[in-house]
């Protein structure tokens, strides 16, 4: 006689040390085997898009800070980037630059941040979370030396950036360039071939091709199931047509992908500094600019590749100093659709793995 | 003859003989337990510094010089901690369960040598005792799952005693070559007959019997019963106070077992060269500590169904191999000359990286066919970052310098230079910025002017405003009040502050600012 | 470079399938009907591979809301924006089906403009808790008026 056995619900509650954040999952248990799962968040939501229409154009650059605040350079970027599209205004060449090389060192220490916690939700005792976080600070001591900021920069402003380079900034990132793919070296010994990583990520947690493609996933997600669709070589904004670089791209779509994609992202990531430093070219870094931006009737999206996936800013203006509209298209919440298909069929385990490998920030699911 | 047997002889000539049986049990058991728990705090210590080090990191080093005292102050801080009972929980269970857990862990120790001579009591079935006792605090910490009327820690008992009965069997078969190699099960005469130590000639066993106890410990990698980042602290979820710290005291202790256990049976126990025999034991017992520690702090935990099929799968057919092996050569060479561990480390190395050839986890595409290379690839990283200087900053002692640029809190307000024109409070994000001003002969002159730094972003955008350079960012970062109120700065306290402004939108400062504090400073040519 | 597709070419195409469900094009998008809204998100997915919901945005212009679809062809690298009017307490059909990932967007469009999709699965509030009566993104929302 078969055993009778009854499904048990229990709440990853906001309260959570792998959740990333508060976020919510309401888990139905079979034994280990997960039968469905909800995530439920809101818990961090301060209505900035509604905010946002109360201020200036200028104003809401540091609310975009706060939206990803891991990434707050390509939140900057993404938001100047419309506006300008918006109001037709030129960037100098040296601002465009420092841009590109601001944005990608931001999309190295997101993904070091990612992948530490990642490896942490698996277990391994904060060992790589540390490896990580140390050089995660160097890049935070490149960008305080900057803008004078560690995590929310304000940094790039509607023409350009806010600030040229110190004369130290040069020498020290060509430092940190050339020790870094040591460091990521080291990290692959640690990690990449062991066991019981392999046993725990490998196979875990498919997405296929055509579903992350029709559940409107990007980034990292997207790119591990094997689709190459990068929006800097898709449809390129800024300068990135002048760099050399690859897309890496996964072979199954499962959570060792997600990683390895974003450990090789990394990589291209440092090419396309070294090349943009190379490159950088002398000049302004700013053009002049009304304080009172009144950008003319219409509408804009303006979309780029955050280190999270694409991260877009719709943008309606009627003519005055303020948005009429202001909407944040956030990768993470939209690449949280496939989780529900992602862990059902797995174990307890597994969720929290698959969950660190989408890699969310709830400030950015929740706005 | 133990020491104890010795102290009883001695006592029967002056009391009655249930007094001089009775009186060297409890001194001794009272020696022993003392012994134990402080071997336990320092085991805790060593832990805590130990991952830190492998982390690049320093660990504790304020409670007392290099932090000697951090397992005191835990004891201190568990020792007045509230004690909780869930409401709905069973009251009898859930009180009894960490007394379950700790006490056969501390029973273990009554059959350990730390001394030819050293050792409470010597049975002759010492190794069976010790597998008995042991399995009997799995039942403490299912109790403690049940107990607590909490879903986390249910499913936490539950993968116990799964993770349990799974790892007793590899455990005892590991040990099954030991015994055939001595021919008596008791502790001191398996420690008498290692010639040569046994882990070298019993690799294979050596290896099973660590992995397999380091399970049964809930050690990482297989501590998913406490697993801190799925099901946030498992089986102890709702204790604190003093049953927590039963719990962790009995982790401990149990490990301390384990690693004499290892020394006891693998690594020789007491034999060595100069040193006093118990010397030798402990630092044999730290050196087997030094390395499960080292594990946990490099391998991420298994999942629960690929931990069992590691040892049903794994370990289990492994140890009865190595068994069936070392009974063969029992069989024709009795005496176990040392050169037999030439083919036995051959025969272990074989076994392993065959049976990873064939080992599948659970239904899913990873075979565990690089018998371990990779874990063994992590444990050098790991190593390595011991002889690395941790980069831990002694804060408050040691202070950073900030970027020229830093954007610190409370803004620095040029008093003269000001002249009313409210641009700053016009360009805040969050309007913090409050200013009154009335008509003086020349100018405006600041009637009021209060800013709430409780709110402040410190973005920047007022000290880019001013057309006057009448307002600048400071370098300091550090800012607290025990009262919100007290964050609103007004206008004779900007009058009043020490100005230090920092060089934020006013390069021309930045020449006299100290430099910054980096992680990766340029090195010093030469 | 994702090239956008002339509003005029799409706007043809549809017409020639669905008769009177293309309103009007400018220069940036193609507006539908909203009640024939599926059938031209279908139409688009199909017949033009346009296989990827980049976003849904909702705008409120006080008499009527606006919903913006960016649809963009990962196969092809081309993009087509598709725009429908609605009003006040009309409900629109969800594209769910066609684009799993709407699946966030259209609760979050519910939440905070009010917008009901007809034919979303599980259409419930998603950032703000059950009990929230109002929508706060719409322009004439007041957080003393919802107090109640």
């Amino acid at each position: 006689m078969p055993l009778k056995t009854e499904p048990v619900m229990i709440n990853f509650g906001p309260q959570h040390p792998s959740t990333h954040g508060v976020f919510r999952m309401r888990v139905t248990f079979d034994g280990e085997v997960i039968v469905d799962l909800e995530p439920v968040f809101g818990y961090l939501h301060r209505g900035i898009e509604k905010l946002a229409e109360a201020k200036t154009y200028t104003q809401v650059i540091p609310y975009t800070d706060r939206l990803d605040y891991l990434a707050s350079m390509s939140n900057n970027f993404a938001y100047v980037l419309a506006v300008e599209k918006l109001a037709g205004i030129e960037v100098p060449e040296r601002a465009q630059y420092l841009r590109v090389i601001m944005a990608e060192l931001m999309r190295i220490a997101s993904h070091l941040i990612a992948t530490g916690a990642f490896f942490n939700d698996l277990g391994a005792f904060f060992t790589p979370f540390m490896y990580m976080f140390r050089e995660r600070e160097k890049i935070l001591d490149l960008f305080e030396m900057v803008c004078g900021q560690r995590l929310t920069y304000n940094y790039m402003r509607i023409g350009g950036v806010s600030h040229d380079i110190p004369e130290e900034f040069l020498p020290a990132l060509r430092r940190f360039i050339d020790e870094m793919p040591g460091f990521i070296e080291e990290y692959d010994w640690l990690l990449a071939e062991n066991e019981i990583v392999l046993a725990r990520t490998k196979g875990v947690g498919v997405l296929p091709a055509h579903k992350a493609i029709n559940a409107s996933a990007s980034g990292p997600v997207l790119r591990a199931s094997g689709v190459k669709w990068d929006i800097r070589k898709a449809d390129p904004y800024s300068v990135y047509d002048h760099f050399e670089f690859e897309i890496p791209v996964g072979m199954m779509g499962d959570t060792y992908d997600r990683y390895w994609v974003r450990i090789q992202e990394m990589r291209q990531s440092t090419r396309i500094v070294k090349q943009a430093m190379e490159q950088l070219p002398s000049g302004e870094v700013r053009t002049k600019v009304p304080a009172l931006l009144r950008p003319p009737k219409g509408e804009v999206y303006a979309h780029i590749e955050s280190p999270r996936g694409e991260l877009g800013f719709y943008l309606v203006s009627d003519n005055s100093p303020r948005p009429y509209r202001f909407k944040v298209r956030a990768p993470s919440l939209i690449n949280l659709t496939v989780l529900r298909d992602l862990c059902v069929g797995w174990k307890l385990a597994d969720a929290i793995a698959i969950l660190g490998s989408i890699d969310i920030v709830l400030a950015e699911v929740d706005r | 003859m133990n020491v104890l047997e010795q102290f009883h002889d001695w006592l029967i000539d002056y009391w009655p003989s249930w007094a001089a049986y009775l009186v060297p049990a409890l001194v001794a058991f009272v020696v022993l337990s003392t012994f134990v728990l402080l071997v336990v705090m320092a085991f805790i210590y060593i832990e805590r510094r130990g991952v830190g080090r492998f982390q690049v990191r320093l660990g504790p080093n304020r409670a007392g010089p290099f932090g000697i005292l951090q397992p005191v102050a835990d004891a201190v801080k568990v020792l007045t901690k509230e004690d909780i009972i869930p409401a709905a929980g069973d009251r009898w269970v859930h009180w009894l369960a960490p007394v379950v857990a700790f006490i056969p862990a501390l029973a273990i120790f009554a059959v350990i040598p730390f001394e030819e001579r050293a050792i409470f009591t010597d049975l002759n079935v010492g190794i069976l005792y010790i597998i008995a006792i042991s399995s009997l605090g799995a039942i403490g910490i299912f109790m403690a799952g049940w107990g607590s009327n909490n879903k986390y820690s249910l499913v936490s008992a539950m993968r116990t005693m799964a993770q349990m009965i799974s790892y007793e069997i590899p455990l005892v078969l590991s040990l099954a070559g030991v015994l055939i190699i001595t021919g008596s099960l008791s502790m001191v005469s398996i420690v008498e007959a290692q010639h040569v130590p046994f882990f070298l000639l019993q690799p294979l066993g050596f290896l099973i019997f660590f992995i397999a106890a380091a399970a049964e410990i809930q050690r990482s990698p297989f501590d998913l019963l406490e697993a801190e980042s799925e099901i946030v602290a498992g089986y102890h979820i709702e204790y604190s106070g003093m049953k927590f710290a039963l719990f962790y005291l009995a982790e401990y202790t149990h490990a301390f077992a384990i690693c004499a256990i290892v020394a006891t049976l693998f690594l020789g126990g007491w034999h060595g060269m100069l040193l006093p025999g118990a010397l030798w034991f402990m630092i044999k017992v730290f050196l087997v500590f030094g390395l499960l520690f080292w594990v946990r702090s490099t391998l991420p935990r298994l999942r629960v169904d690929q931990l069992m099929g590691f040892a049903w799968k794994y370990l289990f057919p492994l140890a009865l191999i190595n068994m069936f092996i070392t009974a063969i050569e029992a069989i024709i060479w009795p005496e176990f000359p040392w050169q037999l561990l030439i083919p036995n480390i051959l025969i272990a190395a074989l076994l392993i990286v065959l049976w990873s050839g064939f080992f599948r986890v659970a239904g899913e595409r990873v075979s565990f066919q690089r018998y371990g290379r990779g874990i063994i690839k992590g444990l050098t990283v790991t190593f390595s970052h011991l002889f690395r200087r941790p980069i831990t900053v002694q804060y408050p002692e040691q202070r950073l310098t900030p970027a020229p640029r830093f954007r610190g809190n409370m803004l620095v307000w040029d008093h003269d230079a000001c002249i009313g024109c409210r641009a700053c409070a016009r360009a805040c994000p969050v309007s913090i910025i409050d200013i009154e001003t009335i008509r003086g002969d020349k100018r405006l002159i600041v009637e009021k002017l209060e800013v709430d730094f409780g709110r402040c972003l410190f973005c920047g955008l007022c000290v880019e405003a001013c057309p006057v350079r009448a307002l600048f960012m400071s370098r300091d970062y550090e800012q607290a009040s025990y009262r919100r109120e007290q964050l609103v700065v007004s206008k004779e306290q900007f009058i009043a502050a020490e100005k230090r402004p920092s060089a934020y939108f006013y390069p021309d400062l930045e020449a006299e600012m100290p430099p910054q504090t980096l992680l990766a400073p340029p090195k010093e040519k030469g | 470079m994702t090239k956008p597709l002339s509003p005029q070419e799409v706007a043809r195409q549809i017409r020639e399938h669905i008769p009177d469900a293309v309103t009007d094009f400018d220069e940036s998008a193609v507006f539908a009907r909203s009640e024939a809204l599926f059938q031209v998100a279908r139409f688009l997915k199909q017949n033009l591979d346009l296989d990827y919901l980049a976003s849904i945005t909702a705008v409120d212009f006080f008499e009527h809301f606006e919903l913006i679809y960016h649809l963009t062809s990962i196969t092809k690298n081309h993009s087509v924006i598709l725009k429908t009017r609605c009003e006040k307490g009309e409900k629109v059909p969800s594209v769910i089906s066609l684009w799993q990932g709407a699946d966030f967007q259209e609760r979050d469009i519910f939440d905070l403009m009010g917008i009901a999709f007809v034919g979303h699965p599980n259409l419930k509030r998603i950032f703000l808790w059950d009990g929230f009566k109002g929508h706060p993104l719409r322009k004439d929302w007041s957080k003393n008026a919802a107090q109640d």
